[in-house]
């Protein structure tokens, strides 16, 4: 800590797993297509960084357009760049789920995802759950009335986390939900409250609230 | 003036009529028989929405123009002495504010993580490559990073001023006691004597501990904490900077978890709070400093460990006559806090203990949920159902026989049947086809009625018909607010919905810290006489209505809003001043891989009165997976060489998640204590203590095989049952 370790932490073999992606596969919009633009196979992909670089995410329906340098994981851009603070930083590793958030509707830990990546597709946190007529999401009522919350702070990434499990399964089971928020860590003791809330809200929304 | 008044104080089927002096102002007293309205039913969290909605701003949220990032150089590996510090090519770096040394060159580092210097710099980027430049030469030295090592004779001393390692404190009753103890066990049948151990524990509150310091004009500053203690921190800052208190605001408005190691900014988790004062000060713009997980690891504070060696001397009848223990744990470099509340809760004849405090170059222990009980429990409750088997008798039944509380008593009864203990404890260990054995265990718990003067609830009424309560103190998860809203609506006839609760600030009224459980049984009573004075002066004579009778009522009153302040005095003469709770658990052992799985749990808990069904049953369940977690899976290691921590991460210090947490059962068994006006308690501490216990005895009735160290292990079990010649 006084020393860092030289060489390898987090930031840097992000940076080294975005640059062999960008050479190989299409997983990364941004930086494909920075690649596109190059002139001749000679000249290679072009390097992002290390200086901010521009580029648009849309989260919670708006695009938002930010300045960012390419080592910035899309936990601090939404943070410290777009000011939502809704996912929480826990572990800054992606071992607790406490920035959960829907990237194309699917759930990911957003310290483990740097931002341009995420350049033109589509982020929704917590903040940016809703119902139909622009009320809290049936999860976020359910959470409420079940208290399924006590300090709050894993409830955001929570809350995401069984989002993305009632898109792709409506009438989840308790160990489903359990399944689904397995790597959101809560240390006030939320668990079986959370599993009601989830399938409570499931439920709602079966019914077409 | 004080007054003598009666009241009805009791539980269940053992009501009675009991005599209180309180002063005579004081509202008329909500007994056992007391009618109410809201108190008591399930009301939804009045800042639930707010969270749920990831709106709500914790410490670490708060954003403020021109911001800065603090935080602090710390010394990378325990032991040895700082010979010099160099911040020059850091202060020359890109973006670096501010380099301010906080250690000398001579100074010893006791523990991995040691402040040496705090920086400052615009971005977190920035400041984590003007870290890397800093040069502390520190000249290595041996360490003891274990209890064993460190209580060695010639063993490295953390503070070689002291002499020794070893801090006798604590209770100590002197080896004439253990002697007498000794002759009474002579006349014993059966004599044990067992070592149990109990790992370090870290708090881990998802929230780290989090400072935003911003300078205002008046050359004061606004301090966001993320706290358990705001007026801890005022003090802390206040004193650190030589400002006046009322040039220094604390706010905390949400907390995302305390449990004991975020009170004011002297412990060593807190210290790089002042620097951000001072930085903030000293560069006139705001500074934040939040700690990165392995610092919260090492520094936040954590549960000392604890070696406990009991000996118990008890008749075939169950009657004891002599209990002894002599115990010592760690925290860290601390010099104390390792005591462990054994022996405790039962009639154990002759009693002996003697403690002590060993310091090792680890990181600092601080209060943690209910401090010293879990482990003393651990050991207390595993040597009743070890005597319970040497003698032949069920261990519920040696319960019931050597503890006197009457609560309790009707807690393992209710239980016992609530459970189906009998038909659990007809299985003998082992029993069954197939490698998965079951087990059923119990626990029992004592905890203190907490909570008293000196603090005052703020009731505002507005001409509208809006009322705001205020306190400065902070709501950790517990549900401070919702209770306060709901003792507020219960007098004025209104919806909790529609009182607002203000809390953690302090420009409001002074209220505790949370700890030990006393933060709602300070606050509700001082809420009560606030709303009751508010009721008195809106309604005069007429008993509270709806909130329709209410707003007519508000509208009449002079002037726009009128504030009432209510108090508590100290607490009457109570019914009991205990807190009981007993706990069953039920396991699973695979002993073919070790593996225990907790299958279900029972929580039988006293809690004075309810007054939010929901919120209080979220902290008693809260308590339970704190307590499983703790049974099971946590474990702070250090490495034995170099002293570093192996694991300041949530990877390798694991916490119960959720695939870990089964069914848990919670009976709120309620007692009217006639301890304060409204007869309300705190439930932070109590559910923790016994559950740890009671999966140990579980462990041991399924397999017949006993661990003695928590945490219970896969290894630790196949061990024991190794021991215990195979399955």
């Amino acid at each position: 800590m006084g020393k860092p370790a030289k060489g390898f932490d987090r930031r840097s073999f992000l940076r080294g797993a975005a640059a062999a992606a960008a050479g190989g596969a299409a997983a990364i919009p941004f930086v494909v297509a920075a690649a596109a633009r190059a002139e001749g196979p000679a000249a290679g992909p072009e390097v992002l960084g290390p200086g901010p670089v521009p580029f648009t995410i849309r989260v919670n329906g708006k695009d938002r357009a930010l300045r960012a340098e390419p080592r910035v994981t899309l936990l601090d851009a939404l943070r410290f760049h777009l000011g939502v603070t809704g996912p929480k930083e826990v572990c800054d590793r992606g071992s607790c789920g406490a920035c959960t958030v829907l990237l194309d509707g699917v759930p990911v830990v957003a310290c483990m995802v740097l931002a341009v990546e995420c350049a033109g597709r589509e982020v929704v946190t917590c903040e940016g759950l809703a119902s139909a007529d622009g009320g809290p999401h049936a999860l976020q009522e359910a959470f409420v009335r079940r208290d399924a919350l006590q300090c709050g702070f894993c409830t955001p990434g929570m809350v995401v986390s069984c989002a993305g499990l009632l898109a792709r399964n409506p009438d989840p089971s308790p160990d489903a939900v359990r399944e689904a928020v397995s790597g959101n860590l809560c240390r006030c003791g939320t668990y079986p409250r959370v599993v009601e809330a989830c399938r409570e809200a499931a439920a709602a929304l079966r019914k077409g609230r | 003036m004080a007054e003598k008044r009666k009241t009805k104080a009791g539980f269940a089927g053992e009501v009675r009529e009991i005599e209180v002096e309180v002063p005579d102002d004081e509202p008329e007293i909500w007994g056992a028989d007391a009618r109410l309205r809201v108190v008591g039913t399930a009301v939804p969290r009045v800042d639930g929405a707010i969270k749920a909605s990831g709106r709500a701003t914790y410490t670490a949220d708060v954003l403020l123009p021109g911001m800065l990032h603090g935080r602090m150089l710390r010394a990378s590996s325990p032991g040895g002495t700082l010979r010099s510090l160099d911040l020059t090519a850091a202060e020359k770096a890109p973006g670096v504010k501010y380099a301010r040394p906080v250690a000398r060159p001579g100074m010893r580092i006791t523990h991995e993580g040691r402040d040496l210097a705090f920086l400052v710099a615009d971005s977190e980027d920035r400041l984590e490559e003007a870290l890397a430049l800093c040069r502390a030469e520190i000249e290595p030295g041996p360490v003891a990073a274990t209890l064993e090592d460190a209580a060695k004779e010639g063993a490295p001393l953390v503070h070689p001023d002291r002499g020794s390692n070893v801090f006798p404190g604590g209770r100590d009753s002197g080896e004439g006691a253990f002697a007498e103890a000794e002759r009474e066990m002579k006349k014993a049948d059966v004599v044990l004597e067992r070592t149990y151990r109990t790992q370090v524990q870290v708090h881990t509150p998802l929230e780290p501990h989090a400072y935003v310091v911003r300078p205002e004009d008046d050359g004061g500053v606004t301090v966001f904490a993320s706290t358990q203690g705001t007026f801890s921190v005022l003090d802390g800052i206040a004193g650190a900077l030589r400002l006046p208190r009322d040039r220094v605001h604390v706010a905390s408005e949400f907390v995302g978890g305390g449990f004991g190691c975020k009170f004011g900014p002297s412990t060593p988790g807190s210290s790089f709070g002042v620097e951000a004062a001072r930085a903030a000060v000293a560069l006139n713009a705001p500074v934040r400093a939040v700690l990165e997980r392995r610092e919260e690891h090492l520094l936040g504070g954590n549960r000392p460990s604890s070696e406990q060696t009991v000996k118990i001397g008890l008749k075939r009848d169950g009657r004891v006559l002599g209990y002894t223990v002599r115990s010592r744990g760690t925290s860290g470099f601390n010099e104390g806090g390792a005591g462990v509340a054994n022996p405790m809760i039962y009639d154990l004849g002759k009693q002996a203990k003697s403690e002590a405090t060993v310091a090792t170059h680890g990181g600092p222990g601080a209060a943690f949920r209910a401090p010293g009980h879990p482990q003393g429990s651990f050991a207390l409750e595993s040597m009743m159902d070890e005597a319970a088997d040497a003698i032949g008798m069920d261990p519920l039944e040696l319960r019931l026989r050597l503890d006197g509380n009457a609560i309790r008593q009707a807690q393992y009864k209710l239980g016992a049947e609530r459970f189906g203990w009998k038909a659990m404890r007809a299985v003998k260990p082992g029993a069954g086809r197939g490698p998965v054995k079951r087990g059923a265990g119990a626990g029992s718990a004592i905890w203190y009625q907490g909570g008293g003067e000196g603090h005052a609830v703020e009731v505002t009424v507005h001409r509208d018909g809006r009322v705001e309560a205020s306190n400065g103190a902070q709501d950790i998860g517990t549900g401070t607010r919702t209770v306060l809203a709901v003792i507020v609506a219960e007098v004025l006839g209104l919806d909790p919905a529609e009182v607002q609760v203000n809390l953690g600030r302090t420009g409001w009224p002074s209220g505790p810290g949370s700890g030990g459980s006393t933060t709602a049984p300070t606050l509700g009573p001082c809420a009560r006489a606030a709303a009751e004075a508010a009721r008195k002066a809106i309604l005069g004579k007429a008993a509270a209505g709806d909130a329709a009778a209410w707003k007519r009522a508000c509208a009449r009153m002079d002037g726009e809003k009128q504030a009432f302040l209510g108090r508590r005095p100290r607490s009457y003469k109570q019914f009991h001043g205990q807190v009981a709770g007993v706990q069953f658990a039920e396991v699973e052992v695979d002993t073919e891989t070790g593996v225990v799985r907790v299958v279900r749990v029972l929580a039988i808990q006293d809690c004075g009165r309810v007054i939010d069904r929901l919120t209080a049953e979220s902290q008693v369940m809260g308590g339970v997976i704190n307590g499983i977690s703790y049974a099971l899976f946590e474990d702070r290691v250090q490495d034995r060489k170099t002293g570093r921590l192996l694991h300041g991460d949530l990877e390798g210090y694991r916490i119960a998640g959720s695939r870990d947490i089964p069914d848990i059962e919670v009976v709120m068994f309620e007692v009217a204590n006639a301890g304060n006006s409204v007869g309300m308690m705190g439930l932070g501490e109590p559910p923790k203590v016994p559950t740890a216990g009671a999966i140990a005895n579980a462990v041991a009735h399924a397999t017949g095989a006993r661990v003695r160290d928590l945490p219970i292990t896969p290894a630790r079990v196949l061990a024991a049952l190794a021991a215990k010649g195979g399955r």
